[in-house]
């Protein structure tokens, strides 16, 4: 089974443009595919005018919104 | 030795009573940590407006150093006697503990007050005298670092009177639960807890009275260092870590991300955060080796102030261990606190802040440090 890990900046500017939102997020989603979500958090991504931030594979998307959230999920676990 | 003690007070009212007639204050000078406990006849506003009138008389004199004698006759002569039961409408007990370790208490009919070493009770001699045809029973102790002082109500010690126990929990009772008072409670808080939960359960969770429990423990002053923000001057970066690493004897606390980052650079060390979001209101925790407490910035450090100000009002810190509840209970329990602030503005929080309403860094700081030093509690701030 397919895994990805997603890490959540939650420094002040993410965490006030939306940090928290994006992880109820992944409250919602069907268990099968919340238990193939791993999550971490980190103080900065250094891209912070640009919030909330979320890397996956080493790759730091910007400006994430919940159901970008979701489509890149999908796209990590296809 | 220089001495001081933590404190912590638990309350809870009467059965069907909004407000508690117990009241607890507790006033900290340079030298001096003075607790009081004063019990309104009764319950409910009236109880309540009888014990704030006590502590405040009481906390207001000895302030301001006047003798105990005339703080106790001044509270002699102006609370009235019930005409009904022929009682004083407020008792009291009052505790001073010196940073010298000697204390004194003095109790005007409040339930012996505790002092625990070792787990084991320690022996008081206790004196009476007649002040104000008021009789005050008082006693003076040397304490040491580690001991524990419990003052309660007589809520507490008549818990459950009538009800679950024919002659009320009583001292004895009381301390049948507490076989080690000194080394089972990481906190004075816990204790105090702890020993509210006795009387609850004993008056079946429906308190017959009201009852407060303040739990001391005695320990040396503590030191807080704080470092937040990255310095103006990146070359500067390491001056601000090591100046925080060199406070040896000082806990030693980190508030911001990249001020974390910075750390966590310099010191070679591996930054981790913590995966709680205890409070949606404040970024989680992190963890970096030799640091004890790491927070996110100005979010934190603006809520830090709002709880800090709650508690200086009279309120309460939460039970609570978000970042902001953490640093706040770190910095008010300080004697000394050395604030270590990075003068560097991350223009991407100025709009932020802005519709948030948020105090910038250096402001929050200031509001941070005037609170403190009402407080008694001595205050550096170095800017970088």
């Amino acid at each position: 089974m397919k895994n990805v890990t997603l890490e959540f900046c939650v420094g002040t500017a993410c965490h006030m443009k939306g940090a928290p939102e994006l992880l109820a997020v992944l409250d919602l989603m069907p268990p099968e595919i919340r238990s193939q979500v791993q999550i971490s958090f980190t103080h900065c991504l250094e891209k912070c005018g640009d919030g909330p931030n979320v890397r996956i594979g080493g790759v730091v998307y910007s400006s994430v919104t919940p159901e970008r959230l979701i489509e890149l999920v999908k796209q990590q676990l296809s | 030795m220089r001495l001081t003690a933590d404190v912590g007070v638990a309350r809870g009212s009467k059965h069907k009573e909004e407000i508690c007639g117990d009241v607890v204050q507790v006033v900290r000078t340079p030298h001096k940590t003075t607790v009081i406990v004063s019990d309104g006849l009764g319950s409910g506003v009236k109880a309540n407006i009888m014990a704030t009138l006590t502590t405040r008389i009481a906390s207001g004199l000895l302030e301001r150093d006047v003798p105990i004698d005339h703080v106790i006759s001044t509270i002699a002569d102006t609370l009235p006697t019930c005409r009904q039961r022929g009682l004083a409408y407020a008792t009291f007990s009052i505790l001073q503990l010196r940073d010298d370790g000697n204390a004194k208490l003095y109790e005007y009919d409040a339930p012996t007050t505790f002092f625990f070493r070792n787990d084991a009770v320690l022996p008081v001699a206790r004196d009476t005298r007649i002040v104000c045809g008021k009789k005050i029973v008082e006693a003076s102790v040397r304490l040491q670092e580690d001991d524990v002082i419990l003052l309660v109500t007589d809520g507490v010690v008549h818990a459950g009177v009538g009800q679950s126990l024919d002659l009320g929990l009583g001292e004895e009772g009381l301390l049948h639960f507490l076989p080690t008072p000194c080394s089972s409670w990481s906190t004075p808080e816990l204790l105090a807890d702890f020993v509210m939960h006795i009387a609850r359960s004993c008056y079946c969770d429906c308190l017959g009275d009201d009852c407060s429990v303040v739990a001391l423990r005695v320990r040396q002053p503590r030191k807080v260092a704080v470092l937040t923000g990255p310095p103006l001057d990146p070359d500067k970066d390491t001056v601000i870590v090591n100046a925080l690493l060199a406070a040896t004897d000082a806990v030693k606390v980190v508030c911001g991300g990249t001020s974390a980052k910075i750390v966590e650079r310099v010191m070679g060390a591996k930054l981790e955060t913590s995966l709680e979001y205890v409070d949606p209101r404040v970024p989680p925790v992190a963890y970096l080796p030799s640091i004890d407490l790491v927070t996110e910035g100005v979010l934190t450090l603006n809520r830090c102030y709002d709880l800090l100000r709650l508690v200086h009002d009279g309120g309460e810190f939460p039970r609570s261990a978000d970042a902001a509840t953490l640093l706040a209970r770190q910095l008010w329990s300080a004697e000394e606190v050395v604030f270590l602030v990075g003068k560097s503005f991350n223009l991407a929080h100025a709009n932020i802040e802005e519709i948030m309403q948020l105090a910038p860094r250096q402001y929050a700081i200031s509001r941070i440090v005037t609170l403190l030093n009402r407080r008694s509690i001595r205050t550096e701030v170095r800017y970088f």
